[in-house]
């Protein structure tokens, strides 16, 4: 297990910051420049910034992520409807790290390959959402698709692809608790051979290092980072202390 | 602003004759400002701990007996850390312009987790403030915080109707801002002003965009109908210095320069367009305030105050953050600052009405 990683995601809709909750009600936060600047001068280990409006057009705004590379210092990675190379390249070449592909996963696999070959399989990140059934079975969804595999099949899928990297989301929980347990978690990370970031509502220190004692070593974050009181007031802030690890 | 003839600046803080109420007309001579500060202090009764039952009296309608605005800068973390040693249950309130520093946001986050307070936040519409922004650095008028304050006027008054708080303390305080010259601000209600500078000057229209009007924070303001406004650090010794290390003690707070500096667009306006195009720098001010407090001495103001507030390489980090925020090339703000003055009053105002409103109450009581 290597340095554990805490990573503030950042969702935007026709470009503005919000908070969404469950991926639907939603809570502005502000500019998104001012709000990336923020996490960058508070050195966050890296930031996701998904671009909800982008997964609907599969057009992303390329002015704006280059604004926001533009001000950010810290390893940044972008999801939001990328469907073609060219995008890709164009963001890659503005200083985002990572890119993170999500639908084209279903839709377009040769895609993702061909993205994966170009790149280099360190800077393609594979998005994927996924529910709880009752069973406690974990199955794939998306938040405007109609889209239902085995979790761990489609992960499968995605490693013969050449992906560097997963970034699961429970998107049921967006914005509310996680009820994730360690007996669902291990068999993930125990199906990938590469890094997994975890974003399934884990909004306290408490339920991050139960997490972290599960095998997580990458938890990514909205609420933690970006509501503040039992009133959640937006407020921007960042801090490791008092996780599993950390002084 | 400033005139080509002889300054004089006063024998005891560092107030120049540039300053009208200064009452300065020859060397050695002390300003008008330091001749009255003792009996207004006097008259304040400093030492005299803050009445904290009156809120528990008047403010039990809601949940909080107070309101708390929050910058992260000291003067309302320090009120926020008083409110909680006298054991008030208050709601802070931050105004965000989108122009917070790191250091700003990390103060509110200690704050909140020390004192336990829940918060607000009242997040302006990014797009409709920044054009507001522009326009008035368009009209290049003396006062642009009247954008920012107007704003949290507002949001005051959503908050403590949502609420249903009756009192609201104020970080204001005598000790360490007694005194701001009158040509170099504009009345913050003056709502007839916005709107006729961003009618000239902005891009799009007002509909939805709240606006406090005067009459609206008159009577918001006195009571019966309005709340109850309290300044509670006008009641204690008050010092920068030590409010300072208290704060950095008690909720490691992050130091970010300057008065004001918490925010970048202040820090902007503050240090580059009123001191560059207005000739105007508020640290003569800010330090002649602490040097009244005894927390400066002269010698120390009058060395800091020689040298421009940035320096060439701060300078250029905030003209590219504001222009790239701002999106306008660095070359038009450059233009903006260097452009010709404008004047509130070349603009629809109701300062006048304001005025008249305060001299009836001044009578009144």
């Amino acid at each position: 297990m290597g340095h554990f990683r805490l990573i503030p995601v950042l969702v935007m809709e026709n470009g503005r910051a919000i908070k969404t909750v469950r991926y639907k009600r939603a809570i502005y936060l502000g500019d998104p420049l001012q709000i990336v600047k923020l996490y960058s001068d508070l050195t966050v280990d890296e930031l996701v910034v998904v671009d909800k409006s982008a997964s609907l057009t599969g057009q992303p705004n390329l002015s704006l992520i280059e604004n926001i590379a533009a001000i950010c210092s810290v390893p940044l990675t972008y999801s939001g409807g990328l469907s073609s190379m060219d995008q890709a390249l164009r963001i890659v070449n503005s200083g985002v790290e990572k890119l993170a592909v999500n639908l084209a996963m279903y839709e377009d696999p040769e895609f993702v390959a061909r993205l994966s070959q170009t790149l280099g399989a360190q800077s393609v990140v594979a998005a994927i959402d996924f529910s709880i059934k009752k069973s406690g079975d974990l199955v794939t969804s998306h938040w405007c698709r109609d889209i239902s595999r085995p979790l761990l099949g489609h992960m499968d899928a995605c490693q013969q692809l050449g992906i560097g990297e997963f970034f699961l989301s429970n998107s049921p929980c967006d914005g509310l608790s996680t009820d994730l347990t360690s007996g669902q978690i291990e068999p993930v990370l125990n199906q990938s051979s590469v890094p997994v970031i975890f974003n399934c509502g884990f909004r306290s220190k408490e339920m991050i290092n139960s997490a972290i004692k599960c095998g997580c070593d990458a938890i990514a974050v909205s609420t933690f980072v970006s509501l503040k009181t039992s009133l959640g007031g937006a407020l921007v802030s960042y801090s490791k202390k008092g996780l599993i690890g950390e002084s | 602003m400033r005139a080509n003839k002889k300054l004089f600046r006063c024998a005891r803080c560092i107030l120049d004759s540039s300053i009208s109420e200064s009452g300065l007309v020859n060397d050695g001579q002390i300003c008008d400002v330091c001749q009255q500060d003792p009996a207004v202090r006097n008259q304040l009764r400093f030492g005299e701990e803050f009445d904290w039952d009156i809120l528990r009296q008047t403010g039990t309608r809601g949940r909080y007996e107070a309101l708390i605005g929050v910058s992260g800068g000291v003067d309302s973390s320090i009120l926020a850390l008083k409110a909680k040693d006298a054991g008030i249950n208050a709601l802070l309130l931050h105004f965000d312009n989108g122009w917070n520093s790191v250091e700003s946001i990390q103060n509110i986050a200690n704050l909140c987790d020390y004192t336990d307070f829940d918060l607000v936040t009242h997040v302006v519409d990014w797009e409709k403030f920044s054009d507001i922004q522009r326009a008035y650095l368009r009209a290049g008028v003396v006062d642009l915080d009247v954008v920012t304050d107007n704003a949290i006027f507002g949001a005051t008054k959503i908050t403590l109707k949502k609420y249903k708080i009756k009192n609201v303390l104020i970080g204001f305080n005598y000790a360490t801002e007694n005194f701001m010259p009158k040509a170099w601000n504009w009345t913050k209600f003056d709502d007839w002003n916005l709107r006729s500078i961003y009618q000239r000057h902005g891009e799009g229209s007002l509909k939805d965009y709240p606006i406090m009007n005067s009459l609206e924070w008159f009577f918001f303001r006195n009571a019966p109908f309005g709340c109850n406004f309290y300044e509670p650090l006008n009641t204690l010794h008050f010092s920068k210095k030590d409010s300072i290390s208290y704060l950095r003690d008690k909720i490691a707070w992050v130091d970010y320069g300057e008065k004001h500096y918490e925010n970048i667009f202040t820090k902007f306006y503050q240090a580059i367009y009123l001191f560059e195009k207005w000739g105007i720098d508020k640290r003569i001010v800010h330090y002649s305030d602490l040097i009244r407090n005894g927390e400066l001495t002269r010698y120390d103001a009058l060395e800091r105050v020689a040298s421009p507030p940035l320096s060439c390489a701060e300078r250029d980090e905030i003209i590219n953050f504001v222009s790239f925020r701002l999106k306008v090339s660095k070359h038009i703000l450059e233009d903006w600052i260097a452009g010709p003055l404008g004047w509130h009053e070349d603009f629809w105002s109701n300062r006048s009405i304001i005025d008249l409103f305060v001299r009836i109450k001044r009578k009144l009581r």
